[in-house]
């Protein structure tokens, strides 16, 4: 395989797996949860520019990046560090975001909180180096390991399989079981969930923290494979792509959802690449937007539970007295997840 | 042996309550949706309230639950001043309540519905969960049994696996029931448990309700059906416009004339 | 002249803008309680479309502003009979429906990306004398622009209050259910308002886009979280609300500008935050006036 290619794969590897993470994170807070979470991005983004920071050692005044909390730590602090800065946006936001104001409102004002914090990152405060961004970003082991390009790519994408492998552990036990249960009836009927013992507004808090957490890690992982990071990397409407490749792929499935990020990233957003360029530039990252603005609209109404739905949970261990037929019981099976509308 | 209903006022020291509810108040925009309401409850009995559409019955089972916060007045539950609790932490100390309409989790399977109203499940933290499956599933199992066995007692085993949604609305309203016993009430506030259904399905309901107040489970039924009030009912408390206008029991509380009056004029 | 008293003057200017979008949008909530996000796209159409015909078809720009009017009410109408009403039929969680006005924002904002292309556009407007008064400056352009709003204003006012069609829309707000078994054709109130609110959306779209001097195909979404918020202020759903909450967010965004240009919009979003954490209701809940949502004057 040529370099070229495998710089290719490793770059589509390292994005899969990072937007995998994010997908599962979100997936977490909207598909087993019910949080309408517009604000999304903002978390990745914290922990990218916290990784960032933390790598790049102090700013030097008058450089030719200005940021806070600069420090030069070893690789895996600022990874941790990064997801401390999630959980802390997460507490901060939920704080006034979570409220019970209604899943619409709050999913607006988490929008807006992601349009406020676009904003106020992009003027010259200098937190993050303004609409510049960050860049000459560390690669994390890179003089320790003294590999050479294409072997630390690879390396770099065995890291983040890592990184998946833990994020699909973590949310896989708290989607399973008793906790899972609990929160997918505070999706269902948050009022009947809290006549029976379930604190809401703690709980969504834990969701919000845990999704924030995992976002967060997964945006240090991007940045440190990138090694740049700038407001125009995280517009709000990104947050829409993770919503895109939920819905598409399944709500409330992880299996669901890693198709959604496959379908969406890997093959909308890197496929077009290989239809011939018509018109100016930009008219193919229009129409890419547009395709997948009609391909939410589409799933939206005719498969809103997505290509994988959520799976049905089948606890009952007597043997049930099967009603007439065969048919019957199959006849039930098929009335699956139909009504599972996001 | 039935007791009759006591105002709050006329309660022997000896003898608390099992729930006091004392000069309660609450508006709404400038509407007095309950004026001053005041009764207790007896342990192990089961308490009908009723009154005409308007008399704010709802607002104040939803003031016991804790859905609403009364602007003045206080309830007090085995003890314990509930008066402000949020609903999760009423329910936590065993009442529970149940709605009227849309309450199931409706993509969840009939059993994740009984499961997930048993209280105290280890696994349904977050930490919990994080120590993975050999963490709960003994408890998992003890819940997952006595699930079964309600599902049996009710008639919904055919059911277990099926999510809530597919259920008619007679089989929903005792999934209601049964989950609600899932939760180990000591206390039940039951909104309207009969409303539209009837015959051998209200029957059995009728029955299912009198077994638990037999099994030690205290309620207070808000309900129109006076008929189902007058047979399983110990006593009752009447509402109109906010205020309490009678109590004690049905047979004596129906000749009242205010009574009459408020349900006729209503 | 201070800065503070000149803003002021700007914040009017701004808040004829919002009001124009704010009004139409709680208007549309009003009626089918959806958060129709692909709101601001109509703006963004309705300025290019006003482009088109005042610059490429060479013609002036207020017949652009009628063309964009138009185009907004159209795009409204379609919306709402295509999409969103038929949709709401089949009983969607209300996250749907939010996701579904997202896909169609973005799919509407990229079209015109796709035609027109990302860059920034402008009217021609000839330079302009400026009045001065009482410490506020204006130009002509600007006192057209408010007396447009406050015509628009009293025109929505005289409809909803002195026609059937209004009446009907207002019922239908109210109680559908009710409005319906009255006799009154709901589907045909709601797409009416629709295509009114889109017809707000439309003329607010172009001024906005006269007003700022240069816009993109962007313009409308950035300005719709700023519409919104001034529709959250005065209490989603009221018409009176929305023109006080677009008053409150004119001024306050302009004299932020006077300390920090860039803070400008975080300031209105702050101000809607803080508002829906002490009442959701807006302004109007504040004051006692209002308990649900309701297209009322």
């Amino acid at each position: 395989m040529s370099v070229a290619w495998q710089f290719y794969a490793i770059t589509l590897l390292v994005y899969f797996g990072v937007n995998l993470m994010a997908g599962w994170a979100i997936n977490f807070q909207y598909g087993v949860a019910g949080i309408l979470n517009f604000g999304f991005i903002i978390f990745q983004s914290i922990g990218a520019y916290v990784a960032s920071v933390t790598t790049l050692g102090a700013s030097q005044p008058g450089g030719y990046q200005q940021y806070i909390l600069g420090a030069t730590l070893p690789w895996p602090l600022s990874i941790v560090a990064a997801g401390i800065a999630g959980g802390l946006l997460a507490i901060v936001v939920g704080s006034f975001a979570l409220r019970p104001i209604g899943r619409a409102f709050q999913g607006i004002v988490l929008l807006i909180v992601a349009v406020i914090a676009s904003d106020l990152v992009s003027t010259e405060f200098g937190w993050f180096d303004g609409t510049n961004g960050l860049a000459a970003i560390p690669k994390p082991l890179q003089g320790a390991l003294g590999l050479g390009l294409v072997s630390y790519g690879w390396f770099y994408v065995g890291l983040t399989a890592v990184f998946c492998v833990v994020t699909y552990f973590v949310i896989r036990r708290c989607s399973t079981g008793p906790y899972g249960r609990k929160l997918r009836a505070l999706r269902e009927n948050a009022r009947s969930a809290s006549a029976l013992g379930v604190n809401v507004r703690k709980e969504t808090m834990v969701v919000f923290v845990v999704g924030g957490v995992i976002a967060a890690i997964s945006g240090a992982v991007l940045v440190q494979f990138l090694g740049a990071w700038a407001p125009s990397t995280w517009m709000p409407s990104e947050t829409f792509l993770y919503i895109a490749a939920i819905v598409v792929g399944g709500v409330d499935n992880m299996a669901g959802v890693a198709l959604g990020v496959a379908i969406l990233y890997t093959g909308i957003l890197e496929g077009v690449q290989y239809f011939p360029s018509i018109g100016v530039g930009n008219l193919v990252g229009a129409v890419q937007w547009m395709a997948i603005g009609i391909l939410v609209a589409l799933f939206l109404w005719f498969r809103p539970q997505g290509m994988v739905p959520q799976r049905r949970r089948r606890l009952s261990t007597r043997v049930r007295t099967v009603r007439g037929s065969r048919a019957n019981v199959v006849g039930v099976r098929e009335r699956d997840d139909k009504n599972v509308l996001t | 042996m039935h007791m009759s209903m006591v105002n709050a006022d006329q309660l022997p020291a000896a003898e608390p309550a099992f729930l006091t509810v004392t000069d309660l108040w609450r508006s709404f925009g400038g509407v007095q949706a309950v004026a001053g309401v005041s009764f207790a409850v007896p342990q192990h009995q089961i308490i009908g309230l009723i009154g005409p559409n308007g008399a704010g019955k709802s607002t104040v089972m939803n003031l016991i639950a804790g859905i609403e916060h009364p602007d003045r007045g206080s309830v007090f539950f085995d003890g314990a001043d509930i008066s402000h609790a949020p609903p999760h932490q009423v329910a936590k100390r065993g009442l529970i309540r149940t709605f009227q309409i849309s309450s199931e989790f409706a993509r969840l399977t009939v059993l994740e519905n009984l499961m997930m109203a048993v209280p105290h499940q280890r696994g349904a933290t977050f930490w919990g969960a994080m120590r993975g499956r050999r963490f709960w599933s003994e408890d998992e199992k003890v819940n997952l049994e006595r699930a079964q066995d309600l599902l049996e007692r009710f008639h919904l085993s055919d059911l277990a696996d099926d999510y809530a949604s597919d259920l008619s609305g007679g089989q929903k309203r005792i999934l209601e029931i049964a989950r609600s016993m899932m939760a180990e009430p000591k206390m039940l506030l039951l909104d309207e448990p009969f409303a539209g259904i009837a015959g051998p399905l209200a029957r059995t309901v009728e029955e299912y309700l009198m077994a638990l107040r037999d099994e030690g489970v205290t309620m207070i039924m808000a309900e129109h059906e006076l008929s189902v009030i007058d047979r399983c009912s110990d006593s009752v408390v009447v509402m109109a416009l906010g205020k309490v206008i009678a109590t004690g029991r049905m047979e004596d509380v129906r000749q009242n004339q205010e009574v009459i009056d408020a349900y006729l004029t209503a | 002249m201070s800065l503070e008293v000149l803003a002021f003057g700007y914040g009017l200017v701004s808040a004829a803008i919002i009001a124009l979008a704010a009004v139409g949008f709680s208007f549309q909530f009003g009626i089918s309680k959806i958060f129709n996000v692909s709101y601001g796209a109509m703006m963004s159409v309705s300025a290019f479309v006003a482009y088109y015909v005042d610059i490429i078809l060479r013609t002036s720009l207020w017949l652009g502003l009628v063309a964009g009017g138009i185009s907004g009410a159209v795009l409204g109408l379609a919306s709402e009979r295509l999409l969103f009403s038929p949709f709401q039929r089949r009983r969607p969680a209300i996250a749907a429906v939010i996701i579904l006005s997202l896909a169609l924002d973005f799919f509407t904002q990229n079209a015109i990306n796709a035609i027109a292309g990302p860059g920034f556009f402008s009217y021609r407007l000839p330079p302009e004398t400026v009045f001065r008064f009482v410490g506020t400056a204006w130009t002509p352009l600007e006192l057209v622009f408010v007396g447009l709003a406050v015509f628009a204003m009293v025109s929505v006012h005289l409809l909803l209050t002195q026609t059937r069609f209004g009446t009907a829309m207002r019922a239908t707000a109210a109680d559908r259910a009710l409005a319906s078994s009255c006799g009154i054709n709901v589907r045909r109130s709601t797409s009416l308002a629709w295509a009114m609110s889109g017809l707000l959306a439309g003329l607010s779209g172009v001024v906005l886009a006269a007003d700022s001097g240069a816009f993109s195909f962007v313009s409308g979404d950035t300005f719709f979280l700023v519409v919104f918020a001034a529709a959250v202020v005065g209490g989603l759903g009221h018409t009176y609300g929305a023109m006080i909450g677009a008053l409150v967010v004119g001024i306050v965004t302009e004299e932020v500008a006077v300390f920090s240009p860039s803070l400008k919009y975080v300031s209105a979003f702050g101000v809607l935050i803080v508002l829906l954490i002490i009442s959701p209701g807006g302004i109007l809940q504040i004051a006692g006036k209002v308990r649900s949502d309701v297209i009322s004057e």
